[in-house]
């Protein structure tokens, strides 16, 4: 065991010294920000915005766009990841502390994922499939996938965008028992509706900071801003496309009673030879997911990597897939995830939109203060 | 001329070392190849200059020896070795004091002359028969379309064929012999220029450290030097095509060549060229392009084709419509077995048929193919133990692995199918997908001598696809692909682009 | 080359690993010959606990002929029923291929099909395609009389759909009735389906309040008129016409505008609609002249008896209070401030006033 793990080590060093092209970014931030939160953002925002929740989602996009504009700023310059931002700006203690933050953030929003996903399963297909067993087979594809080093879960990314493609076209379907007027009247909701739509959005949206953990491997760093910007502008374009058949092909209240009203529209697809996408659809799901929580597991490893060289990543994966696992079993039922998931989307807001800007400042103000004396 | 005067230094080293001459040393030699059936020796020894002459029987030109070599020694006037050295009219004749490389190169066809007065060298004199066929036409990979020429087991003759598609001197050609026993001449041949210097030195240092007493075939250095030796896929690319070759040398990749098998290997390959038929340069691209995408979802159906039946029959029976399901239950009533069962004994009657036709003379084969195929399909939908409709998609996905141009590819695509098969039985469209997901990672995970297998979709390189997916006209091939990371990327360099457009 | 190989043994276990571990979590399978598909049910009036439930399930024979079979029990939930049914199936039933729900006029009028529905929105097996309709009478009886040498749910359904696509009915299915069920106006319906010499066949509509039937539209001309009138068509309905002069003709309909205004006068919202109706003339009867010399005039008197047979038609929704033809939604499309509640108090009250326009464009290939 030990000298596969001495391996896995190796190798992982020797692909991670091999840098991606900037395309790529687009890729890894849109397939990091499509996930579980495609499959039920309608019915969050909806909630809270009803018809016009469509605005949340473009807000949101705008917002996310903000945001990785402000993280290029702050990386590009020195083309370092967020573990030498901290030790540079908040002293190594105290960055150690808050990198270690990340990497929890990393994994707990991985495990959500994968847990959410475990229930549309059990919900959708197979009603008695257990935990235990689903679980344990995505754990061992995700350790496939990392233990091939950063390389392989680019290469992923790319593929988990391109072949699940084909459900996007399916929308067509939904769309010919559409009816538009239900967008109508524009404009109904008041300031404070349009921000908790859009606070319920953006966990939908979140993940994109995963890239601070990659920039340092990214060729030609600050050349890929254009293509972050177009990942992100990419989901936010899809979220819109499918929130706006969502509310035309659902009355609100409707909308509102479905659990995951994204493959309700798969319910109504009918081709001559098949019918009745949602279980296509489900098994298809699996490359949106898988590819969201390796990256997002990779970036925890690769905060531990940073922190830590020496360390040994078999050890460290082994130990967080377990405890993945142990929470994948330990959470049962609809509530417990929800709760899980609710604690996750805090967390994510809080360090994306709270916790980033300030760090940014900090860094600002010592910029300043550093250029002054 | 070069290699005769190397062999004169040779001796003048040695003689150093043995006084005794090299005769002597030789007559032990021969006591110990008394038993052996075709080892020849003749000695002259009532002659004004006494010789012998020691060759194996069935590895020498008699014609060489008796209408060249044994006049030569009748009348010329030679005194020592080095004056029967020149007057031998033969290539590459060579002087020794070694009987250990006099030996091996006996066994490679060479005839020993020796004169026995004196501490002279002994002389080996080059005449080696040549066994084997002729260039024919390609049998594995045919099209009909283009060059009807193949490789054979000589590799003199391949690389004269390449050489006479690729008139330059920038072709390099470089030999290893590998095999403890099978002293296997391997060549690597790569344009200097256009190859990767990288690839050409990841070659050259994998032949180089191969152990292994015997090499009989390409296959064994493609297995011997793959990245991943147990992975099902094969990682590079074998060809019996003396144009593909020459074509992928121009593109900027490495071909290995051994003597003895009439498929030369390319790499590094990509997933994708394993679809490729070399047709798809002869034709118009539309149609190439086409018909390169008819192979793509065929191969990919033809994994995916019983492996579906299996989950929507089994798990997720939701998905068909009432009509198809009617036709499905109808087909489905007389049936014992559950789907996954009826399907595995279906591929495997199947896979029964091609190992047997693989194995028989070519007209039995094909005998058997259609005796097997109609009497086991017919007579078990008949007796009510197969659905009709897995006949059909067992036979269409059986159909569709054969169209990949490129056989091994063939075998890997036909073995997948069993694991899928597997796990649609046990999770139905989910076992599929994880399935699915499994080996798209295994892919990503593959290279071929170090470069990304799933190129260009994995690095994406969208310009890469002008010949991948499809095939674009010549016009958009000015430049060469990304994936080989030429020393020189565009073609042509220096001609007008609408020239000597290459076949590749 | 030691490590890669390792490392490629880790490959090779993590594949048999997959393969093996769902063995561990083996499923039941649910080979399709071994089920037994519900495809149409149908829900009666038992009395005001219990309900009774009445299925069809084909079976599919091997050459190719199809039988149902059809089971009935009085029980008190839509679920239970299929327990109790199982103890009489030789397969497990499912739910999966439900093509058609059917519900007694009784049932709908005094209980709604909202409990009903509920177990069916939540059940994940049951496609959002699958038809509701309401049987004039007894339900049960349409399943148990109807001949069975068809499969008795597909060929409902296929009776349902071939109308709906060629105009003669809205647009209905599951996911409609719910959809409209949800809104907090506008009304759903329903087909009316009834036994005719032991063959379903649709009768006319069926409207709801909420969930609970409140009135039934019966003959072709007013479902022709609740068709034009409705939002979701928009062509190929086809309508008798009788003038007061005896003139008859049949008029099909190729494109349909409509526009609803909503006038806000004083405290009673009053609604205009517009109809403007392209067709073309397929019959006529009591014409001497050349059929040109006509059209003017009839497109005329045609529209005065659409505008008056339509008038009809609403009075009569006003007075059962459903919405069906969705004003309340165009109302709210057009009024920020929008209050559900208040509309559907006044609209039995509120005035509505139809303006038809019809242009005859073609008739036929002869003058």
């Amino acid at each position: 065991m030990s000298k596969q793990g001495e391996v896995a080590l190796t190798n992982l060093q020797k692909q991670q010294d091999e840098k991606v092209s900037g395309i790529h970014v687009f890729f890894l931030i849109h397939s990091v920000q499509s996930g579980v939160g495609g499959l039920s953002f309608q019915r969050e925002i909806t909630e809270v915005a009803g018809h016009d929740s469509w605005m949340a989602v473009l807000l949101g996009g705008v917002l996310v766009n903000l945001a990785i504009f402000f993280m290029y700023l702050a990386l590009k310059k020195r083309g370092e990841d967020v573990v030498a931002l901290h030790q540079r700006i908040l002293g190594s203690r105290l960055g150690m502390i808050f990198s270690l933050m990340f990497m929890v953030y990393f994994i707990s929003t991985g495990a959500a994922v994968l847990r959410t996903y475990i229930e549309l399963v059990q919900v959708w297909v197979f009603p008695e499939i257990s935990t235990w067993s689903i679980s344990l087979v995505l754990i061992l594809l995700i350790y496939y996938v990392i233990s091939g080093g950063f390389q392989v879960v680019v290469g992923i990314s790319v593929l988990s965008v391109i072949l699940p493609f084909y459900l996007l076209l399916l929308l067509v379907f939904p769309l010919q028992h559409a009816d538009f007027t239900n967008l109508l009247p524009i404009g109904q909701l008041s300031f404070k509706e349009l921000m908790g739509a859009t606070k319920a959005m953006t966990f939908s949206y979140l993940g994109f900071c995963t890239l601070l953990m990659y920039y340092p491997l990214l060729k030609d760093g600050p050349r890929t801003q254009k293509f972050a910007h177009i990942g992100a502008s990419y989901t936010t374009l899809i979220y819109f496309v499918v929130i706006l058949i969502s509310v035309a092909y659902y009355s609100e209240k409707q909308l509102l009673a479905n659990v995951w009203p994204t493959f309700g529209l798969f319910k109504i697809v009918r081709f001559p030879f098949v019918e009745r996408f949602e279980y296509v659809g489900v098994a298809t799901w699996s490359f949106v997911i898988l590819d969201n929580v390796c990256l997002l597991l990779w970036a925890s490893h690769r905060v531990l990597k940073r922190l830590w060289p020496q360390s040994r990543s078999i050890l460290f994966m082994v130990i967080v897939l377990s405890l993945i696992f142990l929470e994948n079993i330990l959470l049962t039922g609809r509530r417990d995830i929800a709760t899980f998931n609710q604690w996750v989307t805090y967390w994510g807001l809080g360090i994306n939109f709270l916790y980033l800007p300030l760090l940014y400042l900090l860094g600002l103000a010592k910029g300043w203060r550093g250029r002054a004396t | 001329m070069l290699a005769t005067h190397r062999g004169g230094m040779d001796v003048g080293d040695r003689r150093r070392h043995r006084k005794k001459g090299m005769a002597a040393a030789w007559n032990k030699q021969v006591e110990s190849e008394r038993n052996t059936e075709d080892f020849v020796y003749s000695s002259y020894p009532d002659m004004l200059r006494p010789y012998s002459i020691s060759y194996y029987r069935t590895l020498v030109n008699h014609k060489t020896l008796h209408e060249v070599i044994l006049p030569i020694l009748e009348k010329a006037k030679f005194y020592n070795d080095e004056t029967l050295r020149k007057a031998m009219p033969v290539e590459e004749v060579e002087l020794t004091h070694d009987v250990k490389k006099a030996r091996e190169k006996l066994l490679q066809g060479y005839v020993l002359v020796l004169l026995e007065k004196g501490s002279q060298a002994g002389v080996l004199i080059p005449a080696p028969i040549k066994i084997g066929r002729s260039v024919t036409t390609p049998e594995v990979e045919f099209t009909v379309l283009g060059p009807k020429e193949a490789f054979v087991e000589s590799l003199d003759t391949n690389l004269g064929l390449v050489r006479h598609r690729l008139p330059i001197t920038d072709l390099q050609v470089h030999h290893f012999e590998v095999g403890a026993n099978s002293k296997t001449n391997v060549a690597v041949l790569y344009i200097e220029g256009i190859a990767n210097q990288k690839n050409v030195n990841i070659v050259e240092e994998r032949i180089a450290t191969m152990h292994y007493d015997e090499v009989m075939d390409s296959s064994f250095v493609a297995q011997m030097i793959a990245d991943k030796p147990n992975s099902i896929f094969p990682q590079l690319l074998d060809t019996e095509r003396p144009d593909r070759v020459a074509g992928v040398l121009v593109e900027g990749k490495v071909v290995i060549m051994v003597d003895g098998s009439p498929q030369a290997l390319i790499g590094p390959a990509t997933l994708m060229e394993y679809f490729t038929a070399v047709d798809d340069y002869y034709m118009p691209w539309q149609i190439a392009s086409f018909f390169r995408v008819i192979r793509l979802v065929s191969t990919f159906l033809s994994f995916l084709g019983s492996p579906l039946y299996v989950a929507v029959l089994t798990y997720h029976y939701e998905l068909l419509p009432t009509d198809l399901m009617g036709v499905l239950i109808t087909s489905r009533e007389t049936v014992p077995f559950p789907p996954f069962l009826e399907a595995v004994v279906l591929e495997w009657s199947i896979e029964l048929i091609r190992e047997a036709g693989a194995r028989l003379p070519t007209k039995i084969g094909l005998t058997i193919g259609i005796v097997g195929g109609i009497v086991i399909g017919t007579a078990s939908v008949e007796a009510g133990l197969t659905s009709n409709i897995l006949l059909i998609v067992v036979a269409a996905s059986a159909l569709s692995t054969f169209t990949t141009p490129i056989y091994q590819m063939g075998n890997t695509a036909r073995f997948i199918r069993f694991p899928i098969l597997l796990m649609a039985q046990l999770w139905g469209l989910l076992g599929v997908a994880l399935a699915f997901f499994f080996l798209i990672t295994h892919l990503l995970r593959l290279t071929s001598l170090d470069n990304p297998y799933l190129e260009p979709l994995y690095p994406l390189r969208i310009t890469d696809f002008k010949d991948s997916f499809l095939r674009l006209p010549f016009m958009f091939q000015g430049k060469r692909p990304i994936q080989v990371e030429s020393e020189n990327r565009r073609r042509n360099s220096g001609e007008d682009a609408s020239h000597g457009g290459s076949n590749e | 080359m030691k490590g890669q190989r390792m490392r490629s043994y880790l490959s090779y276990m993590l594949a048999t690993g997959l393969i093996l571990l769902p063995l561990g979590g083996c499923l039941q399978t649910k080979v399709i010959d071994n089920l037994d598909y519900i495809t149409a049910v149908a829900y009666d009036w038992e009395n005001e606990k219990y309900i009774r439930g009445t299925v069809a399930v084909p079976f599919y024979l091997p050459d190719r002929s199809v039988k149902n079979a059809t089971y009935q029990e009085v029980t008190q939930l839509s679920k239970e029923m299929r327990e109790k049914m199982n103890k009489l199936t030789p397969n497990p039933l499912v739910s999966g291929k439900l093509e058609v729900g059917l519900f007694g006029t009784e049932m709908a009028r005094k209980k709604g099909i909202m409990d009903v529905l509920d177990s069916w929105q939540r059940d994940p097996f049951i496609g959002r395609r699958a038809y509701l309709a309401v049987v004039d009478g007894n339900a049960g009886d349409l399943l148990l009389k109807a001949i069975k040498k068809k499969e008795i749910g597909e060929s409902i359904a296929k009776l349902i759909q071939h109308n709906i696509e060629h105009g003669r009915i809205p647009d209905t299915n599951f996911h409609h009735f719910i959809n409209v069920y949800y809104r907090e106006n506008g009304d759903p319906w329903l087909p009316l389906l009834t036994l005719e010499q032991r063959k379903p066949m649709l009768k006319g509509m069926a409207l709801f309040k909420k969930g609970k039937m409140k009135g039934k539209i019966e003959t072709i001309q007013e479902m022709a008129i609740f068709t034009f009138m409705h939002w979701d068509r928009t062509e190929s309905t086809g309508v008798k016409f009788v003038t007061k002069k005896g003139v008859m003709g049949f008029l099909r309909v190729t494109e349909i505008h409509r526009k609803i205004k909503v006038v806000q006068s004083g405290n009673m919202p009053s609604v205009h609609v517009k109809l403007d109706i392209h067709g073309n003339l397929e019959e006529i009867h009591g014409v001497r002249q050349a059929t040109d010399k006509v059209i003017p005039e009839l497109e005329h008197l045609v529209e005065k008896e659409l505008q008056y047979q339509g008038q009809k038609l609403i009075q009569k929704l006003q007075r059962w209070n459903v919405d069906p033809l969705g004003y309340s939604e165009a109302a709210r499309i057009h009024d920020r401030h929008f209050d559900a509640k208040a509309w559907s108090k006044q609209y039995p009250h509120i005035k509505v006033k139809i303006t038809c326009r019809v242009h005859i464009d073609e008739y036929g290939i002869v003058d």
